[in-house]
């Protein structure tokens, strides 16, 4: 239950990342959000 | 010279020439770390690798994702009204009670997020025309409320770094971050309560009373305070799911729960932007993941191992504390964020959490004292206050530095024998 809980919050986080990058940013924003996605991204599809 | 002493050259000066650059920038740190990651692999003769620039990040994952879902907490709790509920409540009849509360109000984002950038982003503007409205000078404001971050920062449950001294401990596996609870607010408690005290004066003089609604809009905050504390404090004893569903919980209550009411399109931005509110701080630890995953990769931790040997383990903490404070003063944050890391990289794996909290304090008062890209320069940005010097402040900042820092070293050198506040 717990397990599933954080990955569906990380599956969630990574969305609202990627609608983010989807907006107007500052190239240093762009590149955080885009550390941020793809680490989520990767622990939400199991991949390490 | 030894390839690893030029590699490590290579990192930190890459890292530190971009940050000079950037004028030490606080949105610019990831960019400098990752850089200085791939630079330090390029350098090595091992190209572009991937693998350590992605997994480096990894050891901080489950550390910071309550971090970034207690921002979208607190955001909801902003954007739907309660936080301003929350800031006329705080406001006590004497000025020490609303020093403390001031207090309280600022620090309490940055010790759920772990992030001195929640507590300004939160609470600055309010505290600040308080401030202003009782007469007190800019100076004194900037330092009152760059202060609170700091010990936001540094008080329990969340503390960024922390975590970061957390993954440094051990050598595979980083240490993990718990038992952390104590030890924070043993590090922090004393130097919030002085600041309190010496803070009253600001808060004499007469100010138009807050406009009160009622508590109810407060009650998701109370809850998840309470099962922050039971799981902080009686975690061994009693499980609630951890602080990812803590807060998720405390979420939910505060869209069921809203001060003023709100469309759906409000909720999801709030999502997004509590996310990219705390995405420059969580992406530059992130990208610190890449760099010391690359400096291990490319033998920099095996020199440093090896060069260690000689010395006695507190004597290697102490000296990269100092290291990182002095460091801190001119670069903020980010090295000494590294140093730490390493700083407590031999006491091995399942570390003493008083001890890695002791170490920790060097990197929270570098943060606080830095000159660019410190709690004092994002409290300047925040409000936009451009007529206050650095000089002006530091005479605020010095006693809650020294005082955390002094503790910290307190830690490090007794840990063995303060293991009793390892809950």
């Amino acid at each position: 239950m717990i397990s599933i809980i954080y990955y569906a919050v990380i599956s969630l986080l990574a969305v609202a990342l990627l609608v983010s990058l989807l907006k107007k940013r500052s190239v240093p924003e762009l590149i955080s959000l885009a550390v941020i996605l793809v680490t989520f991204a990767l622990r939400a599809l199991h991949i390490k | 010279m030894r390839e690893e002493y030029l590699l490590a050259l290579v990192m930190l000066g890459v890292a530190a020439v971009f940050e000079i650059v950037t004028r030490n920038k606080p949105k610019w740190w990831a960019p400098a770390l990752l850089l200085a990651a791939v630079a330090g692999s390029l350098a090595a003769g091992m190209g572009l690798r991937f693998r350590e620039i992605v997994e480096g990040p990894f050891g901080f994952l489950d550390a910071l994702l309550p971090c970034v879902v207690a921002m979208i907490f607190l955001r909801t709790l902003k954007d739907s009204g309660a936080w301003e509920e929350l800031f006329a409540r705080l406001q006590g009849k004497s000025p020490l009670l609303t020093s403390f509360g001031m207090l309280l109000f600022l620090a309490l984002p940055g010790m759920l997020t772990g992030f001195a950038t929640a507590s300004v982003l939160m609470s600055a503007r309010p505290v600040y025309d308080l401030l202003m409205k009782k007469g007190q000078s800019k100076a004194k404001a900037v330092g009152f409320i760059a202060v609170g971050a700091f010990l936001g920062v540094m008080l329990p449950p969340n503390c960024a770094p922390a975590i970061v001294a957390a993954n440094g401990a051990g050598s595979v596996l980083p240490t993990p971050y718990v038992g952390f609870f104590l030890p924070l607010l043993v590090l922090a408690l004393p130097a919030f309560l002085l600041f309190g005290c010496m803070s009253a004066p600001l808060f004499k003089g007469e100010a138009p009373a807050p406009e009160k609604r009622g508590l109810l809009p407060l009650l998701p905050l109370l809850a998840t305070l309470i099962l922050v504390l039971v799981d902080g404090l009686l975690g061994s004893y009693v499980y609630v799911g951890g602080q990812v569903v803590i807060f998720l919980v405390g979420l939910v209550l505060a869209l069921l729960l809203p001060a003023r009411k709100r469309g759906a399109k409000d909720v999801l931005d709030a999502l997004i932007n509590g996310v990219t509110d705390i995405a420059g701080p969580v992406a530059a630890v992130f990208a610190l993941g890449s760099f010391i995953e690359v400096s291990s990769m490319n033998g920099i931790r095996g020199i440093f191992s090896y060069r260690i040997l000689p010395y006695g383990v507190s004597t290697v903490m102490l000296v990269l504390m100092a290291l990182s404070v002095i460091l801190g003063i001119l670069l903020s944050a980010p090295l000494p964020a590294f140093f730490i890391a390493y700083a407590v990289f031999p006491i091995g794996w399942l570390a003493n959490t008083v001890i890695v909290t002791g170490c920790a304090a060097a990197v929270g008062v570098a943060g606080l004292v830095a000159l660019r890209g410190g709690a004092f320069s994002l409290v300047k940005e925040e409000l936009a206050v451009e007529d206050v010097s650095y000089g002006q402040v530091l005479r605020q900042l010095l006693l809650p530095a020294l005082l955390v820092l002094a503790m910290g070293v307190v830690m490090v050198l007794f840990g063995d024998k303060m293991t009793a506040i390892i809950l």
